[in-house]
């Protein structure tokens, strides 16, 4: 007959000394007695062989606890993160002579086409280029960009012969309104005294905003030198180039020109030979006139080609922005708090890189270790659930 | 005194040296073996076992993750298990179950009366080990399940079930 179990806050509270109130509580609390009570004793041959092992000296540590690696390692990886993110190249814009001088060497290989901030212009005039026709006719162009194949990280390319059509951007913040006008005064004297023009220029200022608009032509031979000077007007906050190869289509106009003309020279003899007949005399001069026309027309628009090619244009837009900044006096803090900025930008960074790839092998680990713990328990259960006939020990 | 164990960020415990820990503890982890075991000669040997193992690690010992007697239970109940499994094997192996139990001689598990003795002797090595810890041992509820690697209600439950079993086999002994 079995018996009913006991509630097991009953049992509980039994152990820790409640006294039974019935009979069945009190055999139970006899059971407790009994079993501790008459518990196995260890005998004196034990004692005296634990005690043994107890007096031998302790086994030497081979390698130092897994904590203290697992906080070394830690420590390791939480430093190489830190200076892997402190020597990042950091972005932003910086006022000054030099700063701007490296935009220009930006800006220059930007003319070659190859990292341009926007995608250069693509032509048909372009794509000619790149394949390498050129009329050996036509007289070398100055040009500002080099090809881009020699240019270099920070150099200033030599001339090219190639015609390009340059056309910057650049946006600068300065103080406040006062500081909009003078900018604006002094980036227009700035082109004037580099051979250039303003093509167009617009000011405003109103209380402590303002701003201006300024489009400026300068020689080609001579962006660097507008570049450098505009840039430190204020401290830019963004910029632009576009480039635009013309050489084709110079080639191409001149080219066309040479063909124009041998075929008017061609014409105006047959013509002078004086033995053609009045009617196709009349259907040559009529040719010959639309071969003239056509002639200037397409030695225009080729000059206008080399026109573009030989200055460039600079669009200034000037700002005051949000804040009005001691741009030069509180660098260092900004600088020092946007580099804190990006070390810990970088640090959360890797961790939600490391987070997503590892996050799946991490919980197919804990299944698979959740899996053999569940098993290695059942397991356990067999061995202790099972029953087991008294016997002598085994050996191993 | 032995050095204190690594516990950063804890507060360092100071804890005993080995040899203090095993007189202070030999009986338990004996008496705990004899009942898990059903054989106290067999606990015997299983508890020196312990002992070694115990020496070993004993630097590995953290004495604010739990005491030293709830420590020295779990690897005496590992020792358990590894005799468990070589003697499931021995019998795999030799491809026969131990003879008819009533011919041997059963070693005694404690100095227990008559049909305690026998009582317990029909309770599986699981349901002694339970009745073992929390009432031979005193060990709490919490340590207990440890040890077990279970839940506290469920080591609860288990003690109800072994005491309940061990009546009832009491019962049926004393009426035979």
């Amino acid at each position: 007959m079995s018996v009913p179990e006991l509630a097991p806050g009953r049992v509980e509270e039994l152990l820790r000394g409640a006294p039974p109130e019935t009979a069945r509580e009190a055999l139970v609390e006899r059971l407790v007695r009994e079993l501790r009570d008459g518990a196995a004793v260890p005998s004196p041959p034990l004692r005296e062989r634990v005690r043994t092992i107890g007096e031998r000296r302790a086994p030497r540590r081979l390698r130092p606890p897994a904590r203290a690696l697992a906080l070394a390692a830690a420590a390791l990886v939480a430093v190489s993160f830190g200076g892997y993110a402190l020597t990042r190249p950091s972005g932003g814009d910086d006022a000054g002579y030099e700063s701007a001088r490296g935009d220009v060497a930006g800006a220059q290989r930007q003319a070659g086409g190859v990292d341009a901030a926007e995608p250069p212009y693509e032509t048909e005039a372009s794509r000619e280029v790149l394949r390498g026709e050129r009329s050996a006719a036509e007289p070398a162009v100055p040009t500002y960009a080099e090809t881009p194949e020699t240019l270099t990280t920070g150099s200033v390319p030599p001339p090219s012969s190639r015609a390009r059509d340059v056309d910057m951007s650049l946006e600068l913040r300065v103080r406040d309104a006062d500081a909009v006008a003078g900018a604006a005064n002094e980036a227009m004297r700035a082109v004037d005294g580099l051979g250039g023009h303003v093509v167009a220029s617009t000011v405003d200022a109103r209380g402590r905003e303002g701003s201006a608009r300024l489009t400026l032509r300068v020689p080609i031979g001579r962006l660097e030198d507008a570049v450098l000077r505009l840039s430190a007007l204020g401290t830019i906050t963004a910029q632009n180039v576009r480039i635009e190869d013309l050489q084709a289509g110079v080639d191409r106009r001149g080219n066309r020109v040479e063909a124009l003309e041998r075929a008017i020279r061609r014409d105006e003899l047959r013509l002078r030979s004086g033995t053609l007949p009045a009617e196709e005399r009349l259907e040559m001069e009529l040719r010959l006139e639309s071969l003239r026309s056509q002639l200037r027309s397409v030695r225009r628009a080729r000059a206008e080609l080399l026109r573009r090619a030989t200055s460039a244009e600079i669009h200034v837009a000037l700002h005051t922005g949000d804040a009005a900044v001691a741009e030069r006096g509180e660098r260092g803090l900004a600088a020092t708090a946007r580099d804190a900025w990006e070390v810990l930008e970088g640090l959360a960074g890797a961790a939600l890189f490391v987070a997503i790839v590892a996050s799946p092998v991490l919980l197919i680990g804990a299944l698979a270790w959740a899996l053999l713990r569940a098993r290695g328990r059942r397991a356990e259960r067999r061995l202790l659930d099972e029953p087991r006939p008294a016997g002598p020990r085994t050996a191993g | 005194m032995n050095a204190l164990a690594l516990s950063w960020p804890r507060r360092p415990v100071a804890r005993p040296s080995f040899e203090e820990a095993a007189e202070a503890h030999l009986a338990d982890v004996v008496r705990y073996l004899a009942m898990l075991t059903g054989d106290g000669s067999l606990a015997e040997d299983l508890a020196a076992d312990t002992f070694e193992k115990a020496f070993r690690a004993w630097r590995r010992f953290d004495p604010a993750r739990a005491s030293e007697r709830t420590w020295l239970c779990s690897i005496a109940r590992n020792v358990a298990l590894d005799h468990f499994r070589a003697e499931a094997r021995r019998r795999r192996r030799e491809e026969r179950y131990a003879a008819d139990a009533d011919a041997l001689v059963q070693p005694a598990i404690g100095s227990f009366s008559p049909d305690v003795e026998a009582a317990l002797r029909t309770l599986t090595a699981g349901e002694r080990e339970v009745l073992a810890l929390r009432i031979v041992l005193e060990l709490d509820a919490e340590a207990t399940a440890r040890i077990l690697g279970i839940g506290r209600t469920a080591c609860s439950m288990r003690l109800a079930r072994a005491l309940a079993k061990l009546e009832e086999r009491m019962d049926s002994h004393v009426r035979a």
